[in-house]
């Protein structure tokens, strides 16, 4: 017979691990076993099943269709605009200069890599119309991926809840967005202006063949995603971004991560307020 | 005792074998075997021969190890051993602390600080005029952690000692948590060495007047000192009291100046003191600070606890605010404003909330909240609802009144809650009966849980007429209800077409007859095989137990793992063989079930094999066989 509810035990947790970092480099250790139950629960409900271990057998064999509800519940997409400008104003100090002329000519790209429902790609667009620096660049170009494509929906749309901007002021709010009322309640929505330039994809660090575009970045941001990531999952991801950022390029993480004597590729350089990862010649 | 320390050379499989004769040999060679063991590298053998020494060696010859000066590893291995005798080594730590080798003293006071028992405070006290500084530093942390307020006069006199001592005896005072320290930490918050660790004492003892020590330090030094600190200390010390204290003069004002400030963590920290405060000024603005740095929906921050004036703003808001919102309506359900609730409950809620709000209304009875559980139960998709009914419950009134006067609730849904709500079996099932097929399908899904009014319906009638409709429903009752009657049903609609519903509810049902036609479907190979391996397990028996055996040297590594994973369920003594010979698979999944049985059936070729186990590099696999080892 089958008990009503479940819970998740130490053996699937460990499953489910070894799934996870396989697909999307996320690791859950035992101080959140009960932070993972509670996102796979409604999964469990959903697919009318008892037993995480039943999820689980599902997984293996009717991945494809589960894929994304998985995806959508394991992740944390939790994102705002303008989190952490520190590293967006560094930019603007001598950085950006110092970028725009090593990378090739006319050209200035970034990845935005685990870009949610946008915030992060669109602030930084945001600023970087706002540099000098920038504006003689003939292409700006900034690429969000993310695994989670509802997620990326709501990025294109660019509408967004109050939450999402909660650390701006009234002036800038009203400079950036346009304030809609909708079913759902006040939105948001971004300015075309600072949409432009700013495309979205689904795609996996794990995954360098999901990536948009085969030709290197000047800089690659990859803030509050690589915190929920397996020691071997982090480790891929580094690798991945130098081979997507070009040498001299920058790899910029959220300010509670560092790799730090992970990696042979990048150094750790300070500026001002943030620390940046410098692609090194190999 | 080898004297010298000697080169590790024995290999990883003398030490297994070594570890096995143990208990065998003569004394003497035993004690030099441990020794050589507890050189080893791998965790699992050292952890072994550690607790067998522990067990072991006699209490002259430890007291040796702790003083073998040049072999760090035999000391460790002796301060290791006799932390693991616990309190049958009691006795002998506290004669270690009148030991002449001031590093034998030191090494029994960490013991006795691993070892918590409060009779080791007097003799630690005495230990604490002991001419080693050393000594003297370690005895001031032992009794920070076993000790009580009553050593506190022995540890004020050292902060005024050197400093290692005063850094030693300001960690102690916070760590004993009495407010009488608080005078004495407040006085050297300014030093330069002890400052930042009285800060952080002041914090972990907690109160009133630490607070107000540190507020007012901050207040005049905050130019100076490290903010991101203080202020997260300051934080804490705040939600740490049982009411919001008046703030020191012009603190409110000086907070509100940091709470755009560039640096994250200080916004945070800020915001948290605001709204622990209970100003009500920037409330909005602190509340989405907090919710930047706090990501879990399913946990109050500790600066709101108090906070049941902020439950109408918070409902107003969305995703983990609003959640919150709810977790202050079941902590203060009497200051919640119905009409809150009821405004909250019109949106659909997001998976984070759900928890929070069916916390929140099991709290509140107001009538109106009651017939607004009723809006929010019907925009829920289908398969949430059942996670709703124990609410339907506490609001039975209402809902009884809401069910009696709207029309338009849909004929499934008015069966499922009458039932909840109490209707008899007889009205449950006629109703259930008048209903279309479909609709009925849907309502039987929500009432599982009835299992008195379930037994009574006519499952078998209608798998035969219609199994299309009932299969899937009715396999998910006698599952859970372990009506094996249903069993050739089931049967028969596998042999037509393979469902995974089917193959589950059937290794749920223990149904041996199912057996060969489980078999069949491994061959050729089907997408559902770790399922249908599972439920093999689940049924066992010799077909079944035969046919795993075969997969779990199929070759292809998917189908090893769960069928030496199904096996493990249902071996017997016949089958650990089998686990035995694959200690060493490449696949942890499969040592695990290797522990697991080798656990079970306790012979003695089994222990080596869950000796070699509980060395494994995953720490999940060792921990089990150690488990079952130490058991
Ligand atoms: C917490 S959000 C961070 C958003 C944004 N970078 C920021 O700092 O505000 C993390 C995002 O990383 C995405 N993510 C997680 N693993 C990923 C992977 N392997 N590949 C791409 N995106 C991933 C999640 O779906 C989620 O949207």
């Amino acid at each position: 017979m089958v008990e009503a509810t479940a819970s998740l035990t130490l053996e699937e947790l460990a499953l489910f691990n070894e799934l996870l970092a396989s697909k999307f480099g996320l690791h859950f250790p035992e101080h959140k076993l009960e932070i993972l139950e509670s996102r796979l629960q409604p999964r469990l409900f959903a697919n009318r099943l008892h037993r995480f271990m039943d999820y689980y057998l599902l997984l293996q064999y009717d991945l494809k269709r589960e894929l994304d509800p998985l995806t959508r519940a394991i992740t944390n997409n939790e994102s705002y605009f303008f989190r952490e400008t520190s590293q967006f104003e560094a930019l603007d100090n001598h950085l950006l200069d110092e970028l725009s002329q090593g990378g090739r000519a006319g050209k200035l790209r970034f990845l935005s890599a685990g870009c949610s429902s946008g915030e992060e790609p669109y602030t930084l667009n945001i600023f970087l119309r706002g540099f000098p620096a920038a504006l003689g660049k003939d292409t700006l170009r900034i690429d969000g991926i993310d695994i989670d494509n509802q997620r990326l929906e709501m990025a294109e749309l660019a509408v967004y809840r109050p939450t999402s901007l909660r650390v701006l002021n009234q002036q800038q709010c009203s400079r950036y967005f346009a304030s809609r009322s909708g079913a759902g309640g006040a939105g948001f929505e971004l300015r075309p202006a600072f949409r432009r330039g700013v495309r979205f994809s689904r795609g996996n660090i794990l995954d360098p063949a999901s990536y948009p575009s085969s030709e290197p970045y000047d800089a690659v941001f990859c803030r509050n995603v690589l915190i929920y990531f397996s020691e071997t999952g982090l480790k891929a991801a580094i690798e991945n971004f130098a081979r997507a950022v070009r040498i001299g390029g920058l790899l910029f993480l959220g300010h509670s991560e560092s790799i730090i004597g992970l990696t042979k590729a990048f150094q750790a350089e300070r500026f001002g307020q943030c620390i940046a990862y410098r692609r090194k010649d190999s | 005792m080898s004297g010298a320390p000697q080169p590790f050379e024995t290999t990883w499989q003398e030490c297994i074998e070594l570890l096995d004769r143990l208990p065998s040999m003569p004394v003497e060679e035993r004690l030099d075997a441990i020794e050589r063991l507890i050189r080893n590298p791998s965790p699992g053998v050292r952890s072994r021969s550690l607790r067998m020494g522990a067990a072991a060696i006699p209490d002259e010859r430890l007291k040796e190890y702790l003083r073998a000066d040049a072999d760090d590893v035999l000391r460790n291995a002796g301060l290791e051993m006799l932390k693991m005798r616990g309190n049958r080594g009691f006795s002998l730590t506290l004669l270690l602390l009148k030991d002449d080798d001031p590093d034998v003293v030191l090494q029994a006071v960490i013991v006795l600080t691993h070892l918590r028992d409060p009779r080791a405070l007097e003799p630690l006290r005495s230990v604490l005029h002991h001419p080693d500084p050393n000594v003297v530093q370690e005895a001031i942390v032992a009794i920070g952690q076993i000790g009580d307020a009553r050593a506190i006069p022995d540890l004020l006199g050292f902060l005024e000692a050197d400093s290692w001592l005063q850094m030693a005896a300001v960690q102690a005072l916070g760590n004993l948590r009495s407010p009488v320290a608080v005078p004495h930490l407040k006085g050297l918050l300014t030093d330069f060495m002890a400052g930042p660790l009285a800060a952080e004492a002041l914090a972990r003892i907690g109160g009133l007047n630490a607070f107000k020590a540190l507020a007012q330090h901050w207040l005049r030094f905050r130019n100076e000192v490290d903010n991101e600190t203080t202020l997260g200390l300051l934080a804490h010390l705040l939600e740490g009291l049982a009411n919001a204290p008046q703030a020191p003069d012009g603190l409110v004002v000086a907070l509100d100046e940091l709470l755009d400030n560039d640096q994250e963590n200080i916004r945070v920290a800020v915001a948290r003191c605001l709204l622990a405060l209970e100003t009500g000024t920037h409330d909005a603005e602190a509340l989405n600070q907090v919710a930047s740095s706090h990501r879990e929906a399913a946990i109050l921050p500790a600066c709101i606890h108090h906070r049941s004036d902020l439950i109408p703003h918070l409902l107003a808001q969305s995703g983990l605010q609003r959640a919150w919102g709810f977790l202050l309506v079941a902590r203060f359900p009497k200051a919640t404003p119905a009409s809150a609730v009821v405004a909250a409950l019109q949106h659909s809620p997001t998976p984070d909330q759900l928890g929070p709000i069916l916390r929140a209304l099991s709290k509140v009875r107001a009538p109106e909240v009651g017939s607004a559980l009723l809006g929010f139960y019907l925009r829920l998709p289908e398969e949430q609802r059942t996670s709703v009914h124990p609410l339907i419950k506490v609001h039975r009134r209402a809902l009884l009144d809401r069910l009696a006067a709207d029309d338009d609730i849909d004929p499934p849904t008015r069966v499922v809650l009458s039932a909840l709500l109490g209707g008899s079996s007889g009205d449950v099932e006629t109703s259930l009966l008048e209903l279309g097929a479909q609709d009925r399908v849907r309502a039987l899904h929500e009432l599982l849980e009835l299992e008195g009014v379930m037994r009574g319906l006519p499952w078998l009638r209608w798998l035969e007429e219609a199994p299309e409709t009932y299969g899937a429903v009715a396999a998910e009752f006698a599952s859970r209800a372990g009506l094996r009657d249903l069993a050739p049903n089931f049967r028969e609609m596998l042999k037509q077409e393979t469902r995974p519903f089917l193959i589950r509810t059937l290794g749920e049902l223990g149904d041996r007859e199912s057996v060969p036609l489980l078999i069949e479907l491994l061959e050729p190979e089907t997408p559902f095989e770790p399922l249908v391996l599972e439920s093999l397990g689940r049924v066992g028996g010799p077909e079944a137990r035969s046919a795993l055996r075969a997969a779990t040297s199929s070759g292809r590594p998917q189908r090893e793992r769960m069928a030496y994973r199904a096996l493990a369920r249902c071996a017997t003594e016949e089958d650990d063989e089998i686990f035995r010979d694959a200690t060493d698979h490449s696949d942890w999944y499969v040592r695990l079930s290797c522990a697991e049985v080798l656990g079970r059936f306790s012979r003695p070729e089994n222990l080596a094999a869950l000796a070699q186990l509980a060395a494994d590099p995953v720490p999940i696999v060792a921990q089990r066989a150690l488990s079952f080892l130490e058991a």
